[in-house]
């Protein structure tokens, strides 16, 4: 049986996936533009490699005889998996999913939300892909844009590994950029305190919400967020709001917890 | 002595086979047991406490049975347990002068464990030994080093001496040392490493990098450049940085330490 392709571009991520009678061979690396909103799918039968083994791909689109490459990735910048199963499917499943640990916005100007004052906000988060058979196990999660690393607590002996991202935290959806690679998250920020709220850092716990499609604003948006400062000015409580209306969720939360909760205000933003 | 010798020849042959028999399946019996009850010891404890209390849980039911059924046999062969338990009252002060060391080495090991320094798993370093902790039994605790040789500390080495565990938080802080030359600027040099972490998912964004200079030396400015990464990376990080930080030296030019010598030409009046 020659081998089919399916080769797939979100973002700055190629992945290919190959099958064969009993295997599935799954290429990815990351190139380009991270902010890049291209999305590519495309079948093809074969793959070129050049000189140096390069995997550069000769793909014919969806729609027909249209030939395009897509990406090559640098020698060693490739990463592989063979998946050996019973017998590959014709039909394989990307499904989005939300990042496996806190993600730690930081909007890229200081934040200062007055006393008494509420706040809704967009923060991006970053996506997942996880390649599965439908009904079947999976066989590779991988992040859209590799994200950093960063450490979320008040030393380094306390604390939380988190993912970093830089935000925008704008408050209109039309200043939102497009981006397939990630999560919007709508973050209502309450202020009961008697004092202002500067905020450099805002923890979003985003294994705990759960992430839908919606074709109205072409984006992923995931649980909405409500963080409220109580009269104390020193703890936070966290409540999970449900979807928009009108949506299906299409991923679960990884960590199922309760919907609110209360934190050490310290716990959650900065 | 003859005597004692046929006494005991005596003995032996007086044992009969049912009586060898029945302290072989009192053994045998005692040893099922010992691990029946080890076992479910280490199932009823496994998930609520570390690895180390496991094995120390799963010990403290298996040997008080094995010891039992061990008397048990050696009563059925005849064995008078009364004068060894007479005999042992004086063997306690030989014994005491003679194993001071297991002694101190035992007390030491209880110490160890209720002090939880470190655990069953743990990487350590002690003496000069990098390792992980393999176990902290009574009188030593075994370390595999990364080279992957067996290494035997005493526990009382452990007690008197600095013991690092390098597992202890999540993160850890990578120190560079970089030495320049007096002609490198140290401001391009920190924009430079600073380009050089953010293409590295894997070197955390906070707690925030330091950079400074150390010392000024003869030669040039040595210079500490401190990044924090996940202690299970650590050895990846370091050997990534290190790499493409000389890379990128090299491709930007950046002068190299190297002693100047001033020659003065002019004849001595």
């Amino acid at each position: 049986m020659p081998e089919e392709g399916l080769y797939v571009r979100i973002g700055a991520c190629f992945l290919q996936m190959r099958r064969s009678a009993h295997e599935w061979s799954l290429h990815h690396h990351y190139a380009g533009d991270p902010l890049d909103p291209t999305v590519d799918i495309h079948t093809g039968q074969d793959a070129a490699a050049d000189d140096l083994g390069r995997t550069s791909i000769v793909a014919t689109s969806a729609a027909g005889a249209e030939t395009s490459l897509l990406g090559i990735a640098p020698p060693g910048d490739e990463q592989m998996l063979r998946a050996v199963v019973n017998a590959t499917s014709e039909v394989i499943e990307l499904v989005p999913r939300l990042a496996n640990r806190s993600v730690v916005a930081r909007p890229q100007r200081p934040l200062r939300l007055p006393a008494g004052q509420t706040a809704h906000l967009y923060v991006g988060t970053p996506l997942w892909v996880a390649v599965r058979v439908p009904g079947g196990p999976e066989m590779l999660e991988l992040p859209l844009i590799v994200p950093t690393e960063t450490w979320f607590g008040p030393s380094p002996v306390e604390g939380e590994l988190c993912y970093s991202a830089r935000t925008r935290a704008v408050s209109s959806l039309d200043e939102v950029p497009g981006l397939t690679t990630r999560a919007l998250t709508r973050v209502t920020l309450i202020n009961r305190a008697s004092d202002a709220m500067d905020l450099e850092r805002l923890r979003l716990p985003v294994p705990r919400l759960r992430l839908a499609w919606d074709d109205a604003i072409g984006r992923f948006v995931t649980d909405e967020l409500e963080l409220r400062r109580e009269e104390d000015g020193k703890t936070a409580n966290v409540e999970i709001k449900s979807l928009p209306a009108g949506l299906t969720v299409t991923t679960p939360p990884r960590e199922v917890t309760r919907r609110s909760w209360s934190h050490a205000l310290s716990a959650l933003w900065a | 002595m003859r005597e004692i010798v046929d006494q005991l020849k005596e003995w032996v042959l007086g044992i009969g086979w049912s009586s060898m028999l029945r302290a072989a399946i009192f053994v045998l019996v005692g040893l099922f047991f010992a691990r029946l009850a080890a076992g479910v010891m280490g199932r009823m404890f496994g998930g609520r406490v570390d690895k180390q209390q496991t094995m120390l849980l799963r010990r403290l039911a298996f040997y008080p049975i094995l010891l039992l059924s061990i008397t048990a046999a050696l009563r059925e062969v005849g064995f008078d347990m009364s004068v060894f338990l007479g005999a042992a009252g004086l063997f306690t002060v030989a014994l005491g002068f003679a194993s001071q060391t297991s002694a101190s080495n035992l007390i030491s090991g209880l110490f160890l464990i209720g002090e939880r320094s470190f655990v069953v798993g743990d990487f350590i370093e002690v003496g000069g030994v990098t390792g992980e902790v393999l176990s902290i039994d009574l009188l030593s605790a075994k370390v595999r080093t990364f080279d992957n040789l067996y290494v035997r500390i005493p526990n009382e080495t452990l007690v008197k001496s600095n013991v690092t565990n390098l597992s202890r938080f999540p993160i850890r802080r990578l120190d560079l040392v970089l030495r320049v030359g007096y002609r490198s600027d140290l401001s391009t040099i920190r924009a430079l490493l600073l380009d050089v972490i953010a293409n590295e998912p894997r070197v955390l964004d906070e707690p925030k990098p330091l950079f400074f200079a150390q010392e000024f030396e003869p030669t040039g400015v040595r210079l500490q450049f401190s990044v924090w990464c996940r202690r299970e990376i650590f050895f990846d990080v370091r050997a990534t940085l290190q790499a493409e930080i000389r890379k990128r030296f090299n491709e930007e030019g950046v002068e190299s330490p190297a002693a100047r010598w001033t020659m003065d030409g002019t004849p001595p009046v």
